[in-house]
């Protein structure tokens, strides 16, 4: 059997759960708990280890999703969750206070993963909050995202995920 | 000396007739004739809208010596008030029967010389045979779907169509000869007559489909009707047709094949000009200043406002008909850009953002084909990803973002090195173009390696996986 895996990041909130969940095809092993920090502002439950599914692609391939947790005290989770990994789907949150600085946080700490592989971000949320759009991530990020794929998406909608990884794999592509 | 212009108040015509009364009495009367509000020579009035009916008598009261022209589907003009001086015209009408009218109501105006006229016609009637021509191409190129039927109901189409532009220009020649502008009207219905034999023919060529005839028949039926009313419907003719005969669901419904790209004739016929559909005037309106105001397009009866911050625009259309409007080249007459402020709330239909509406609006008009500036060899790059998730998506398009974002590629190396058709990179460029986010690259150097791609097993299989289909083949 050989084994691949796709990294799913981004801080809190930001529907990593939800989007393991959606393009699973086993039902999604969680480390959720009661959140008890500060995440209990956003919502109930958290994930403190890991969010776990699998793409069965044939007999002898399987592709491993992993969902981080979000909250930078597991950080040390990150570099082991995506050791082999394919490439990371990072999801950020519009409704957050700053998503700017999520993306610019998430890229430093996944830097060396990233220069190895590739990067795709997801923007959640922009039917809670519309703003800031897609344009201005590009304005205010510049040149640190031109060449990533930024899309809006919906955590839930599967079409939205798979066009992310598509561009993720495509992104990977050899020259 | 010229004369002033005749001054024409017009009561319960819609907003569309009065914008086309107008052209009318500026392209095809030279200005003898325009539309007023007050202390008019002539009243127009329409007795089929019952909620003017109150104002129209109450003007009439006022004025009932003023020479007034009554328009009605009613055979009886039952309605109409009692005056002095009136002429009745029955629905549907002809511009040149109400000018005839007016002529003899309120005198021939001085400047209509004869021979000018006649040679306005003349070319304007040409001008017309050319558009007929594209709107075939049109007809052709949506009908070449899918199955070979259609593409045999595409083949009768064209030459349908092109049967119409024979008999425009005949038409157009006893016009010349006669004077007279009864032929430019008379090919206008004579068009709509081919589109609902063409429609007909469809129907009958896909007769062993029975859903997909009977609904090609109604239409047919349909058009057939619209013929008497050629100006005000045949964009919905048109839309009809694509819905019901050729099924337009597909993100574009075209197959436009290969063709040899070194080949000046072959490359000439993927040739248009944007500037004459949909897409060119929304992107006229795009790009220029105007301000805190709203701008308005009107179409026939086709309504686009943009919102101040020109990022949503409000249309008044469904989709299929957006589709179809965006499909045919657009006359001059029937649009018109309006600054004029108008009330957003007023127009009920459906917010696009403006990068959604030029997106699909620009490959709806392209049909797999290019601009006529593009440059084939020039390498196109792309200053970042689209928004994909929010476009409308078509096949292979997140394969050429991902190669323009990192290497500029012509547009023929790009099908060479994706190996993939080039319908499919020439409708990407044009919708990346219209949003702003493709551009050439100054450098001309060609890409280190054009050979084809290699494609990952591994990254196709997951793809197929996820998507349920064979990405490799995927096709419209």
């Amino acid at each position: 059997m050989k084994n691949y895996k796709i990294i799913i990041s981004g801080p809190v909130g930001a529907g990593k759960s939800t989007a393991v969940r959606a393009l699973s095809d086993i039902d999604v092993v969680d480390t959720d708990e009661i959140a008890s920090d500060e995440t209990k502002i956003m919502k109930a439950n958290t994930t403190v280890a890991m969010d776990y599914g699998v793409l069965n692609i044939s007999d002898n391939e399987r592709v491993h999703l992993y969902g981080t947790p979000g909250q930078e005290r597991f950080d040390f989770m990150w570099d082991i969750l995506s050791q082999g990994g394919l490439g990371l789907v990072l999801l950020v949150s519009n409704a957050h206070p700053d998503p700017f600085d999520d993306i610019r946080s998430f890229l430093q700490a996944f830097g060396e993963f990233i220069g190895k592989t590739s990067v795709v971000i997801g923007i959640t949320k922009t039917d809670e909050k519309a703003s800031p759009s897609i344009d201005d991530y590009h304005t205010e990020l510049g040149d640190l995202i031109r060449q990533i794929p930024v899309f809006e998406v919906d955590a839930r909608d599967r079409a939205d995920l798979v066009m992310l990884v598509e561009a993720l794999l495509l992104s990977l592509e050899p020259e | 000396m010229m004369r002033e212009p005749a001054k024409i108040k017009v009561i319960s015509l819609s907003g569309w007739r009065e914008e086309k009364l107008k052209s009318f009495f500026q392209l095809e009367c030279d200005g003898a004739y325009e539309i007023i509000s007050e202390q008019a020579d002539l009243l127009i009035a329409d007795l089929d809208n019952f909620q003017d009916h109150a104002q129209l008598t109450a003007f009439t009261d006022k004025h009932p010596d003023l020479p007034t022209i009554l328009v009605s589907f009613d055979t009886e003009f039952t309605r109409a008030p009692q005056l002095s001086n009136v002429s009745l015209l029955k629905k549907p009408y002809q511009l040149n029967e109400i000018k005839k009218l007016l002529a003899s109501m309120l005198g021939a105006p001085e400047n209509q010389e004869a021979v000018t006229a006649t040679m306005a016609l003349a070319e304007s009637a040409g001008t017309r045979a050319a558009d007929v021509a594209a709107l075939a191409e049109a007809a052709a190129d949506l009908a070449a779907i899918e199955s070979t039927e259609a593409r045999a109901a595409a083949e009768e189409a064209e030459a349908a169509v092109a049967s119409v532009v024979r008999e425009s220009v005949e038409v157009a020649a006893a016009a010349s000869i006669e004077g007279s502008n009864v032929a430019k009207e008379t090919a206008d219905v004579v068009i709509a007559a081919k589109i609902a034999a063409a429609a007909t023919a469809a129907a009958s060529v896909e007769a062993d489909e029975a859903e997909a005839a009977v609904a090609a028949s109604e239409i047919a039926s349909e058009s057939a009707a619209a013929a008497a009313e050629v100006t005000e419907s045949r964009i919905e003719v048109f839309s009809e047709t694509v819905e019901s005969s050729l099924k337009y669901k597909s993100p574009y419904p075209y197959k436009r094949a290969d063709v040899d790209l070194s080949d000046p004739k072959e490359v000439e016929k993927l040739r248009y000009d944007s500037s004459k559909f949909l897409y060119g005037y929304l992107a006229k309106i795009a790009i220029q200043d105007d301000g805190e105001e709203l701008v308005g397009l009107t179409i026939d009866k086709a309504v686009f406002i943009f919102s101040s911050d020109k990022k949503t625009v409000k249309i008044n259309l469904s989709d299929s008909k957006l589709y179809a409007l965006s499909s045919v080249p657009i006359y001059d007459e029937s649009a018109n850009i309006s600054s004029r402020l108008v009330p957003w709330g007023t127009i009920v239909g459906k917010e696009y953002p403006i990068k959604e509406l030029l997106w699909d609006t620009a490959i709806w008009a392209a049909r797999c084909r290019l601009e006529l500036a593009t440059d084939l060899n020039k390498p196109v790059a792309l200053a970042r990803w689209p928004n994909m998730t929010r476009l409308r998506n078509f096949p292979h398009a997140a394969q050429v973002a991902a190669l323009w974002v990192k290497q500029p590629t012509s547009l023929i190396d790009t099908a060479s090195v994706l190996d993939i058709p080039q319908r499919d990179v020439f409708s990407f460029y044009v919708a990346t173009q219209a949003i702003g986010e493709s551009y050439y690259v100054a450098d001309t150097t060609k890409p280190a390696s054009v050979t084809k791609r290699k494609k990952s097993g591994l990254f196709s299989r997951i793809l197929e996986h996820l998507k349920g289909t064979d990405e490799t083949d995927e096709e419209l």
